[in-house]
């Protein structure tokens, strides 16, 4: 089996903002991951139930289903998945909620390149541990 | 504080009109706050002091001001490590326009920085016109949207305290506009309207893509950029105690905003003149 610290993550990336989705995407394929896209929530869950990605980085605020919503779907259909929550909605509130219900991170909008690096950092090492 | 208080404060006090700033606005970008200036504004000399000195470049500022021993090595290294905000990097583009000189810099940084209520909050008030119940909430808002103009787009902008009525012409040219919803304990419509010209340009340095046209992903990046100034204003009010929600930001074509509280408020910037709309609900 390729060794988890090489081999390309799969991340589905949830966010109704095509600009967001785009300057992403380009961020995680240069951290070598695989992107799937969702416009929403309702989105997210059905890719996440067919693609099996190893992580999915989350909005909050989207049309149809939010993320708070996708979050509580994805957590109880896939409970290793780990999941980044990417939003502006980032309250206290927001932040707390999210990390109770499983989230394992939550990055404010506008995020750093940083950021994102150390978001997919988490992830792979939780994907090495899970496939141990 | 990102805002171009000074130059607020100066179209506030009619001592420049909206068209007098554009150009200057547009000279922000490339101008590099020299020493002497950045001495003036810190106190460390005065105008008169200023005036026995080499100001014509920051090196041999900061050698005849040593060897006068006007300033000390110390004073000297703090002013290379200030990090200039725009209010100084305007006041360059005034002093080298030969708008003002250093004495009537002294005069203009003293009284901007006495104003009470600030020039953001003053400008909001004078356009809200006694209309608004609450123009705290917008003028804290708008210190936080031009902050983001100049933090996000490198876009610094004077809002024009003249209240903005909507030319009858206004809609003759398309006009963009994007709005997002705030509610909860504190409740507000943010947005904006502007002509093709400015909104791609907005978007454009936004997005940093390249624009000709306003097409999806110019109207979702300026949905993303009021998503996240809101986003930031409501972490901004939950340290108020005061929790609220994000709706989904919107976009329309030539609509004349109505809502509840509306507050129209012209801003002027480098690339031109848009407009912003506050108000209680949905205006769209």
């Amino acid at each position: 089996m390729e060794n988890t610290e090489n081999r390309k993550l799969k991340i589905l990336i949830s966010d109704d903002s095509k600009l967001l989705r785009k300057k992403l995407r380009a961020e995680l394929e240069e951290l070598n991951c695989e992107v799937i896209e969702a416009e929403n929530g309702k989105e997210a869950i059905m890719l996440d139930l067919q693609e099996h990605p190893d992580g999915v980085i989350l909005d909050i605020v989207m049309p149809e289903v939010g993320g708070i919503e996708a979050l509580q779907v994805i957590r109880e259909v896939s409970p290793e998945i780990p999941v980044v929550m990417l939003s502006s909605a980032g309250t206290p509130q927001k932040l707390m909620q999210t990390l109770k219900m499983g989230a394992i991170d939550f990055i404010q909008k506008p995020y750093t390149g940083d950021q994102i690096k150390k978001a997919i950092e988490q992830i792979r090492k939780r994907v090495a541990r899970d496939e141990q | 504080m990102n805002s171009n208080y000074l130059a607020q404060y100066l179209v506030n006090e009619g001592k420049l009109t909206p068209a007098e700033i554009k150009p200057l606005l547009a000279d922000i970008a490339d101008k590099d706050p020299q020493l002497p200036l950045m001495a003036l504004k810190l106190r460390m000399l005065d105008a008169d002091a200023l005036k026995g000195l080499d100001t014509a470049s920051s090196g041999d500022f900061g050698k005849d001001a040593l060897q006068k021993g006007l300033l000390s090595h110390d004073q000297l290294q703090k002013l290379h490590r200030q990090m200039p905000g725009e209010t100084l990097r305007f006041a360059q583009a005034l002093l080298d326009g030969g708008r003002m000189d250093f004495g009537e810099l002294q005069s203009e940084f003293a009284a901007y920085e006495k104003a009470s209520p600030d020039p953001v909050y003053s400008a909001v008030e004078k356009a809200a016109a006694g209309q608004i119940d609450d123009p705290e909430l917008y003028a804290d808002y708008m210190t936080l949207f031009m902050d983001s103009l100049v933090g996000f787009l490198h876009t610094p902008v004077v809002i024009d305290p003249e209240p903005f009525v909507i030319p009858n012409d206004y809609f003759s040219d398309n006009v963009y506009e994007v709005s997002q919803r705030i509610e909860g304990d504190a409740n507000l419509v943010s947005g904006m309207m502007a002509k093709e010209k400015e909104f791609i340009s907005l978007a454009a340095r936004y997005s940093q893509e390249e624009m000709n046209e306003v097409d999806d992903l110019a109207v979702d990046s300026m949905e993303e950029f009021f998503n996240v100034v809101n986003g930031l204003y409501c972490i901004q009010l939950a340290g108020k105690n005061k929790e609220t929600e994000l709706g989904l930001p919107r976009w329309n074509k030539n609509i004349a905003p109505r809502g509840d509280q509306q507050l129209l408020l012209k801003i002027h910037a480098d690339l031109g003149s848009f407009a912003v709309v506050l108000a209680a609900d949905e205006f769209m």
